[in-house]
């Protein structure tokens, strides 16, 4: 919590006069230095259209503070995105940064970079190469900052990203991790007013990269500054964001606080991105009752019958949905799936189980991978796949061929457009 | 006996004894008459030339010639390499347009020397447009310093502006857009996170010039004869007097040049060893 009381005084600069404690003296910060108020920071709001050769994103989202995943598979245009926003290359649109216009087509706003206070962390960190790790820090300070003013700073910054005392350091010394913070440090040195963070961990190895997860969100939140970042990881968009911002091919296809859109995709694609692992098609479709939140009697292709609870359609689009099964898909969450062992008995009324037979088995470690195929009958064989802990693994002992059935609770489904 | 060796020695792989055989050759090829000149002649008959006063006064002329041209280049040549490393055409017509320009940089490498002397005569002569200005106000710029400064910077030019811009374009486009988003100018970018990177290719470049400015003949016989350059008096000595002439002169060019590589390269360690990393960690002091 000390460093979080150090990140107060270097970032947080509301009051003009900072009494130091150890000499007594106060520093006078330069009014040039717009202090940013987390209370009054709507964050960034954009709404942009660019395009490289064949390739266009056309996306429209907003970063309130705090942590803001943008998650999307290799190609999706999330990099692209991001140095938009930061004015390295040419975009269409409009971006807002707490009310200012940083591009704004229409009225042939686009302000440079150097003029945006969006700080920048690329994939490669970028560090300076030719100059020690204070003195990257110091670069991103306002100049005519006097030196003794200069080198509080560096070591306050350091200090927040759990570097005391390292400024005199090369930068090629540093590890991958370290190099990390440096370079968080750096851009939060210029006191930005919303961060973009491009794959922040993925040049970090395994265990680092969990250890460095936890202190840059404990570092973003403290700062309180509207941060996005760019991953291809669900796991450490998870880890990691508060929102979530589902990009692929360009298009947005999920928005929204984290919970949300992980539990409540969509389509077929934001599902697959969103870690559904599993999207079935859909031979017949009706909603029990006809009411809007009545359950849904869901026949899958091989003529399995699930009964699922309303809330796993997608209301807004439900009559389109009913009309036209061919367009609905069927997800099923890998990880909120059970399996039991046994046959099931035709009376299963409860509906809420498929039967099958275990076809594969994958130990990843913290995991099992389980592939079931489902009784079917139709020709072609429906596999799903789900996960169980090593513990449930070994209660249920089952072998490869066993008869088993996958139970599918409130949640676990969810009936998405094809799309 | 090469082949009888190779068996003893246990197996040196023959493609490879091929290519060495090869490097060697060329090596030796390079090497001989640089060794033969440095073994064969009288060292002791350089302090003798050095007594002859238009031998040093065409040192003089060569070196501070070649160390103007040298520096031209670089006010003038680094600004334009690292205006077209950074320029990355997207368009077809801009594309076109850079090429069209690489090649105007590389021309004078393309023209034999006695060509861009020509050329530049045309220009700078005293009949020229440019040259017959200066001559009619008194400034005759083909038998000046001038002259020979305009020869040397035509043809050794292109040496610091090809290395430069491959330089700046190896630099790291990201640490340039970062010190962007940090709220650095085009001009603080270019001094303290581009340059720097660059530092060692643009002084490979500007050593190249020079050398090529201090060895210029060619564009040099023809647009300045007069004043005479160190090649330009060794070449009238030798067409005179012979080589018994020309050799203690040429020893004196190989010393001349040796001593500025020397030099520039320890400028050039000392200055990225406290130079340009030392300025932006100190800041501004109170």
């Amino acid at each position: 919590m000390n460093d979080l009381r150090q990140l107060d005084i270097s970032l947080d600069p509301s009051a003009d006069d900072h009494q130091d404690n150890h000499t007594g003296t106060s520093v006078r910060v330069s009014p040039v230095l717009r202090p940013f108020k987390a209370e009054s920071a709507e964050g960034l709001r954009v709404s942009l259209v660019l395009r490289r050769g064949n390739f266009a994103v056309q996306a429209a989202f907003s970063v309130p503070p705090g942590l803001t995943a943008l998650l999307g598979p290799s190609g999706a245009g999330k990099s692209l995105t991001l140095q938009a926003i930061a004015g390295l290359i040419p975009a269409e649109g409009n971006i807002l940064l707490n009310g200012r216009a940083l591009l704004d087509t229409k009225q042939r706003i686009a302000a440079p970079p150097r003029l945006r206070r969006v700080g920048y962390v690329p994939q490669s960190y970028a560090l300076f190469p030719h100059l020690h790790v204070g003195a990257n820090v110091a670069y991103g300070l306002p100049r005519g900052v006097t030196y003794a003013e200069r080198e509080r700073r560096v070591a306050a910054l350091l200090a927040l990203v759990h570097l005391p005392g390292h400024a005199a350091r090369r930068v090629e010394s540093l590890s991958g991790g370290e190099a990390q913070r440096v370079a968080l440090a750096r851009a939060l040195a210029a006191q930005p007013e919303a961060l973009l963070l491009d794959e922040p961990l993925s040049a970090l190895d395994m265990p680092t990269r969990q250890a460095v997860r936890t202190e840059l969100r404990a570092i973003i939140q403290a700062s309180g500054i509207p941060t996005l970042l760019v991953t291809h990881d669900l796991a450490e968009a998870r880890a990691l964001a508060d929102r979530l911002i589902a990009l692929v091919g360009g298009r947005l296809v999920a928005e929204g606080s984290l919970a949300e859109t992980l539990a409540r995709p969509t389509t077929a694609t934001a599902a697959r991105l969103l870690g559904w692992g599993n999207i079935l098609p859909v031979a017949a479709l009706a909603q029990e009752d006809g009411q809007e939140h009545g359950r849904w009697r869901v026949e899958l292709r091989g003529g399995q019958l699930l009964l699922l609870a309303g809330a796993a359609g997608n209301v807004a689009t439900a009559h389109t949905l009913v009309g036209s099964p061919q367009s609905v898909r069927l997800a099923l969450h890998a990880d909120r799936l059970a399996i039991q062992r046994g046959e099931s008995t035709n009376d299963d009324t409860t509906a809420d189980t498929l039967p099958g037979a275990l076809c594969g088995v994958v130990d990843a470690g913290p995991y099992y991978a389980l592939t079931v195929a489902l009784a079917s009958e139709a020709p072609e064989m429906q596999l799903v796949t789900l996960t169980c802990s090593p513990r449930e693994w070994t209660a249920l002992g089952l072998a490869l061929g066993d008869a088993v059935r996958v139970s599918v609770p409130a949640g676990a489904a969810r009936l998405v457009a094809d799309a | 006996m090469q082949a009888m060796r190779l068996r003893r020695s246990g197996g040196i792989e023959p493609g490879r004894l091929a290519l060495a055989l090869l490097a060697l050759l060329a090596l030796l090829y390079l090497a001989l008459p640089l060794g033969y000149l440095l073994l064969a002649e009288p060292w002791p008959s350089v302090p003798a030339a050095l007594g002859d006063p238009l031998a040093v006064g065409a040192l003089e002329t060569s070196l501070a010639s070649a160390t103007i041209s040298a520096a031209l280049v670089t006010l003038f040549g680094v600004p334009l390499a690292y205006l077209l490393a950074q320029w990355r055409p997207l368009a077809r017509a801009s594309m076109l347009l850079k090429g069209v320009v690489t090649l105007l940089i590389y021309t004078p490498l393309v023209f034999p020397a006695v060509v861009s002397g020509i050329v530049q005569l045309l220009v700078y002569g005293p009949y020229g447009p440019i040259g017959g200005f200066f001559a009619a106000h008194g400034w005759e710029l083909d038998t000046t310093l001038t002259g020979v400064v305009l020869a040397q910077t035509f043809v050794a030019a292109p040496f610091a502006i090809v290395a430069a811009q491959s330089a700046f374009a190896a630099v790291p486009t990201a640490t340039e857009a970062v010190a962007a988003t940090l709220g650095a100018s085009r001009w603080r970018i270019f001094w303290t996170v581009s340059l720097p990177q660059a530092g060692g290719g643009v002084l490979a470049g500007i050593i190249l010039t020079w050398l090529r400015a201090f060895g210029e003949f060619g564009a040099t016989a023809v647009l300045a004869y007069h004043p005479y350059t160190l090649p330009v008096y060794i070449y009238v000595q030798l067409t005179g007097l012979g080589t018994p002439a020309a050799l203690p002169l040429a020893l004196l060019a190989l010393l001349a040049s040796i001593v500025a590589i020397s030099v520039a390269l320890l400028l050039g360690s000392g200055l990225r060893l406290s130079g340009v990393s030392k300025r932006e960690e100190q800041g501004t002091r109170p």
